[in-house]
């Protein structure tokens, strides 16, 4: 991306679009990213892009974070079946005891 | 300028070179000159199936303060007190019991603690409970309030969050006090510190821990057999037993003194004894036998009793998944060495001789008897009380031949019956009314006021006391297999008290002792004798179990094969094994001794759980390393000092660089 060239309308519309799509696949921070990057836009559809994304990412995250922390302080209590959903299961005391 | 850079580039390659050269290791170490090292004995973490015991360190290694206590009064004083810097107290055995542990836990900031010392507190001190065993599922006497061992605290069934190590070796254990009280002595620093690593791995409690492998199931190897290899399907059998293993708060060093090793020592010598006069004329003495004589020595008894127990689940269902060859001597799925246990019937049991805590001396009647014993054994079961009878009258006729033998009385009816013993899982198991007399030095409770602690030593043990009890032993079970009358038993029958006097060296004492090196050759491994089972290994023997069949073996002057051998493959039979670099006939098996809640996946090589029941499957956790070190501690105010010097050096020349930009003619 050459900076003495800027992208026109539609080669940045185009570009919102391919992002906003590929945030659907799990990418929460390509969303915040196509928010930022296209803020300062004065575009009707852009913004409607921009608006969005932010909407997207803020949801996903708080999902995400719900599922971290619940993940995160009840897998021991879930047996087999938590272990079997981790990648990486710590060594030593956790924070369940029972 | 390039002609410049290659020269220097050319002298650095010959520094590097230089540098490879003198310097050995490949890094410059500095670890040697700060710290110095020590080999704890740990507190580790063992768990059962609901919770989690013993002591582990934070991942990253806590370090503190030495602080030494070594009265009451120096604890009182440091609760008193209570600095608020992190300590490692540092505690003399004197003052070392679990009422002074919790108080040191629950007020201090505590890094961990060292126990240090070679005094035996003289109140008596046991970490089990007090009436042990009570609430596993083969006790007998489950809601019985009765107190065994009156010393028992319960030390073993708590979890610390600290770590807790003893340092046996009189040189670290003397550096470590002097290091503590140099930093009481003088205010200035620098002081002395130390630190722990010793993570443990495993979590939550054994199910867990089996299925993410941290923690392996605690086992060893029992040793069983028939005396002489002398077996009839037809006719009973008397079964001579005792327990193989310990435990202590600090459980690799168990020296296990009269428990179990004085029952161990006795039954060795009691069947030494029977095979020496049975060599007298070997066919005569075995066909004079009416009934055979079973000897079994159980390991993992203190972990829920899974010696006796997989032997007896074994023999009543027992199926090998995948046989080692066509002859189905040997199963490979789940391993078992030899199947020979599959010939023992349990309803041809006679009658159970277990062995307990058999070496104190206790002077109780007004006859001075060298050596006392009181029988135990279950009031609901008619059949114990004329046995026992017939045992007092054999050892008080033997008494007045005048042979050291026991003088054996029957126990207080007051105590519930059997104590804690390995009978209990056969009556419990098998359902039948088995008699069942368990020998001991203790009447109401236990005379040992150190059971299972690391103070359980060769002091506690008389030898004129196990004298008899193995001889009351050899010949109580001379007279009931061949059924003859006390006044008929030869008086040839006696144990050697030379030969117990080495055995209790080696158990309670050192491995590296003259009768475990002739039997096992060069021993490598802990020095100091322990009774803790261990971890179930498939492929390892421990060196209790293998001088047991080894001792064994060889002294039942089985036909010799005199081809050399240094292991059990070299003997041609399957029938034989290698002892003293000579094949003899087998008289003595390993028996697997682990719970019965996991078993052993030799494709995966992990344990699964199976269906467990009510067995407690005692899991010792694993770690990486067991760490303790001592070090020097600068004062704190050193790095503030540092931190705020440094700080304003930071300022100090981004100021003049400012300077330098703004007004650069000065420079």
């Amino acid at each position: 991306m050459d900076p003495s060239t800027p992208l026109t309308e539609e080669q940045k519309i185009k570009v919102a679009k391919k992002m906003y799509i590929a945030g659907f696949f799990f990418l929460p921070w390509l969303w915040f990213c196509l928010a930022i990057y296209f803020r300062k836009e004065k575009n009707e559809i852009l913004q409607k892009y921009v608006k969005k994304a932010y909407f997207g990412f803020f949801v996903f995250t708080f999902f995400l974070l719900t599922w971290m922390a619940v993940f995160l302080s009840q897998r021991d209590r879930w047996g087999v079946k938590g272990d079997n959903l981790s990648v990486n299961i710590p060594y030593g005391d956790s924070n369940y005891d029972s | 300028m390039k002609f410049e850079f290659s020269i220097s580039l050319k002298y650095f390659l010959i520094l590097i070179i230089i540098l490879k050269f003198i310097n050995s290791s490949h890094t410059i170490n500095f670890d040697d000159e700060i710290y110095t090292q020590y080999s704890p004995f740990a507190a580790f973490r063992i768990l059962d199936k609901t919770s989690i015991f013993g002591t582990t360190s934070p991942f990253k290694p806590s370090s503190g303060q030495l602080y030494l206590v070594e009265t009451e009064a120096d604890l009182t004083k440091l609760l008193n007190d209570n600095p608020s810097h992190t300590l490692v107290v540092v505690i003399d055995t004197a003052v070392y019991n679990k009422d002074n542990l919790e108080k040191l836990v629950d007020k201090l900031k505590l890094a961990g603690i060292i126990v240090i010392g070679g005094t035996i507190p003289a109140t008596g001190f046991s970490p089990e409970k007090v009436y042990p065993d009570r609430e596993a599922d083969m006790c007998l006497h489950p809601n019985s309030d009765y107190i065994w061992n009156p010393y028992g605290t319960s030390l073993l069934y708590e979890r610390f969050y600290i770590p807790i190590v003893y340092l046996l070796l009189e040189t670290e254990s003397e550096k470590m006090r002097e290091l503590a009280r140099a930093n009481v002595e003088s205010d200035k620093y620098p002081k002395n510190g130390a630190d722990f690593q010793m993570f443990m791995e495993a979590s939550i409690d054994s199910k867990v821990c089996l299925r993410r492998e941290t923690c392996d199931p605690i086992g060893g190897e029992s040793v069983w057999g028939f005396l002489g290899g002398v077996q009839n399907q037809s006719r009973p059998y008397i079964l001579l037993q005792t327990s193989l293993d310990s435990r202590s708060f600090f459980p690799g060093f168990s020296p296990g003194g009269d428990f179990p090793s004085s029952g161990i020592v006795t039954l060795i010598a009691a069947l030494d004894a029977l095979l020496k006069f049975a060599a007298n004329d070997t066919d005569a003495f075995y066909q004079s036998l009416q009934r055979d004589i079973m000897f079994a020595f159980w390991e993992s008894e203190s972990f829920g009793k899974v010696g006796s127990r997989k032997f007896i689940s074994d023999v009543l269902s027992f199926t090998c998944d995948q046989w080692t060859n066509e002859w189905k001597t040997q199963c490979d799925d789940p391993k078992r060495s030899s199947m020979a246990f599959k010939s023992v019937n349990l309803s041809n049991i006679a009658f159970i001789v277990e062995l307990g805590q058999t070496g104190l001396y206790d002077n109780i009647s007004n006859y001075a008897f060298k050596s006392n014993g009181y029988l135990h054994y279950e009031y609901d079961n008619p059949e114990n009380v004329p046995l026992s009878d017939s045992f007092i009258n054999l050892t008080d006729f033997s008494n007045s031949q005048g042979l050291n033998i026991s003088h054996l009385e029957k126990s207080d009816p007051a105590t519930p019956g059997l104590p804690p013993s390995s009978a209990e899982t056969f009556i419990s198991l098998l359902g039948t009314q088995i008699p069942a007399i368990l020998i001991s030095d203790f009447n109401q409770n236990y005379t040992n006021k150190y059971y299972s602690s690391i103070f359980d030593n060769v002091q506690n043990l008389d030898l004129d006391q196990l004298q008899g009890i193995a001889t009351a032993t050899a010949r109580i079970a001379y007279a009931e297999a061949t059924q003859t009358l006390p006044e008929n038993v030869p008086l040839e029958i006696v144990a050697d008290q030379a030969l117990i006097s080495q055995l209790v060296d080696c158990f309670v004492g050192t491995t590296y002792c003259d009768l475990f090196q002739n039997f096992l050759g060069s021993i490598s491994g802990t020095y100091f004798s322990s009774n803790y089972p261990g971890i179930y290994a498939t492929d390892t023997i421990s060196i209790h179990s293998k001088f047991i069949r080894d001792f064994i073996t060889n002294s039942t002057n089985s036909t010799c094969d005199p081809n050399y051998c240094t292991t059990d493959e070299d003997c041609n039979s399957a029938l034989q094994v290698c002892v003293n670099y000579a094949c003899h006939s087998i008289t003595a098996y390993f028996h697997p001794a682990y719970s019965n809640g996991v078993e052993y996946d030799p494709d995966n090589d992990k344990f699964n759980i199976v269906d467990f029941g009510l067995d407690h499957l005692w899991t010792e956790s694993r770690w990486e390393g067991i760490e303790l070190r001592s070090f020097q501690i600068n004062n704190p105010s050193i790095n503030a000092a540092m931190l705020v010097g440094g700080i304003l050096l930071f300022l100090l020349y981004y100021f003049l660089i400012w300077i330098q930009k703004k007004k650069s003619f000065f420079f």
